[in-house]
């Protein structure tokens, strides 16, 4: 009885996985026939022109020294021109970005972290990484002896490593984090403890590593996960159970996941050596962002990967790190790129792994395995109007 | 005659006597773990076939196109050229001005003012010979206290802490 039960299941599995597949290809199907255009073809046909770059319309101004490993995440706060970042060497520091010095040196309990973050208030930093925990530091707080901050609070649940975190707009106490363990986290940092875990049911969420996640500007309680499964999902923090879409498209790792200005689209960066626009309501993939060398079709092998993206503040300009060293400048509206920034002076001598923009869009920080950050700006001329 | 398994958690295997001599195994953590699957298959069946139907209603993608494009041609951006903007976005770089404030009209600010400390004009205050005196921001020392402004090598740490000065 009990083994044609089992026999019973594994027909019954057959069966579910053929309907699952018809209609996955019907979806496609029914879906390729509402994309009558993509992004680059309708700014096309609406006769935009592209954005033009000089040769020194954008520029290295500010090189900030002082890891002494390789540069892995960096984050801006949303006042006040500071940047934290991570670092191989076992640091955080915090920068004044306008005069390069270090306010902060911040020795970490585990030097393998992976990512860094301001809280909205600009008094505590987080990071994470192999310790499958998140460390949150009151940069207020008086140092120990040894002239270290101390931890102010761990937050302890997740399974695997922490690849990313990002406090909640206008939150100081809330902040999310993705992990190896392919789940997101939602913490509540006064208590410590977990508000929300996304995906942890059996296949409700991520099938692999969560690598990235994006918060939504316009609506905090949507935020955006990308994945080593290839997908990027949309959650609601109000429904963990399940993901409220999922984005297919790439054929890699989803590396980097950015929300659009306008809270209504999001970017994507892959192992696949594109990037890809997506729009939250609709699912559409509006476009993909393929270096000239991919165009030919077809996926390239030895490819350079996209490691960070970016959105200048009106969505126009998409910056996307890669592995070769290359800081692609993509005109969002007709995808073409416009700059390499790391083909220019004072570019980086490694990978771009990490990068943001600041909070009034006038400068964007790179950081890279060269163990620098540097800060680019618009060095053209500017009329009053 | 058979019987069930005692579902021990130490062994996904329970015997299971038949009227032969031999002793069947059945591996429950299998039968459990392809129940979960089957189920897994079916609710993604319930999700899919509510998104084919939810197409219907769906807008084409031009549509999203379309508000992008508006969202970002509506948006002034401190990193693109003015001259790129047309006349009718005047009002939105009056906007602009009022909203981003000092940061971006200091533009030729070192005629008036002593310290420039805004991004765009770190080149912009080098125009006509103007050079400042590099601060202690160049120093690559990972010691936040370290103080030298230049030197060669600081003697807190064993690297040599600056090159020569790429500040102003």
């Amino acid at each position: 009885m009990s083994s044609s039960s089992v026999s019973e299941l594994k027909e019954r599995h057959i069966a579910a996985t053929e309907t699952v597949n018809s209609l996955r290809q019907r979806l496609n199907h029914k879906r390729l026939q509402l994309l009558d255009t993509d992004i680059a073809g309708y700014a096309k046909s609406q006769g935009k022109s592209p954005v033009a770059f000089g040769p020194t319309d954008l520029l290295c101004c500010r090189i900030l020294q002082g890891h002494t490993g390789k540069v892995y995440s960096l984050d801006w706060t949303p006042e006040k021109n500071r940047i934290v970042s991570a670092s191989q060497d076992g640091r955080l520091i915090v920068w004044n970005a306008l005069t390069s010095q270090k306010t902060h040196a911040i020795k970490l309990p585990c030097a393998w972290v992976m990512t860094c973050a301001f809280s909205p208030g600009g008094q505590s930093v987080a990071c994470g990484g192999l310790d499958s925990a998140c460390s949150i530091f009151n940069l207020t707080s008086p140092t120990d002896k040894d002239g270290n901050i101390p931890v102010s609070r761990m937050l302890s649940g997740h399974k695997g490593y922490v690849s990313s975190c990002q406090f909640i707009p206008d939150e100081n106490n809330y902040l999310i984090t993705s992990s190896g363990d392919q789940t997101c986290v939602l913490w509540d940092i006064n208590t410590g403890l977990r508000t929300s875990v996304f995906g942890v049911e059996f296949q409700s969420g991520h099938t692999a590593d969560v690598l990235s996640v994006s918060i939504s500007n316009s609506n905090s309680r949507m935020f955006v996960s990308g994945s080593c499964d290839a997908t990027a999902r949309l959650w609601d923090t109000r429904v963990a159970s399940r993901a409220a879409r999922t984005f297919h498209g790439h054929e890699g790792d989803v590396n980097s996941v950015k929300f659009f200005p306008d809270g209504n689209r999001f970017g994507t960066g892959s192992d696949d050596g594109t990037c890809r626009l997506y729009d939250i309501r609709t699912g559409h993939q509006l476009q993909v962002y393929s270096p000239p060398h991919q165009q030919q079709g077809g996926t390239v092998p030895d490819a350079p990967m996209v490691t960070s993206i970016a959105f200048s503040i009106s969505g126009r300009l998409l910056f996307a790190g890669y592995s070769n060293g290359d800081c692609l400048v993509w005109d969002t509206l007709l995808a073409k790129v416009i700059l390499n920034l790391g083909s220019v002076h004072n570019s980086h001598e490694a990978r771009v792994s990490c990068l943001g923009l600041s909070a009034d869009g006038s400068a964007l920080c790179t950081g890279s395995w060269d163990t620098n950050l540097k800060i680019w700006a618009f060095g053209g001329h500017r009329k009053v109007i | 005659m058979g019987e069930t398994s005692n579902g021990s958690s130490s062994s996904s295997m329970s015997p299971v006597s038949v009227s032969s001599p031999s002793i069947v195994y059945v591996d429950l953590y299998g039968k459990r773990r392809q129940l979960a699957k089957v189920q897994v298959l079916e609710r993604e069946i319930g999700v899919l076939q509510d998104e084919i139907k939810s197409l219907a209603e769906l807008e084409l993608a031009s549509r999203c196109c379309k508000e992008l494009e508006d969202f970002v041609e509506a948006t002034p951006d401190p990193l693109i050229a003015v001259n790129q903007s047309r006349g009718r976005r005047r009002s939105c770089w009056k906007n602009f001005w009022r909203k981003i404030g000092s940061l971006i009209q200091c533009c030729c600010c070192c005629s008036t003012k002593g310290d420039c400390t805004c991004f765009p004009c770190a080149k912009d205050c080098c125009r006509g010979g103007r050079k400042k005196a590099c601060s202690s921001g160049c120093c690559k020392c990972p010691e936040i206290t370290c103080g030298c402004s230049c030197d060669s090598t600081c003697p807190k740490c064993s690297v040599c802490c600056c090159n020569s000065c790429l500040c102003f």
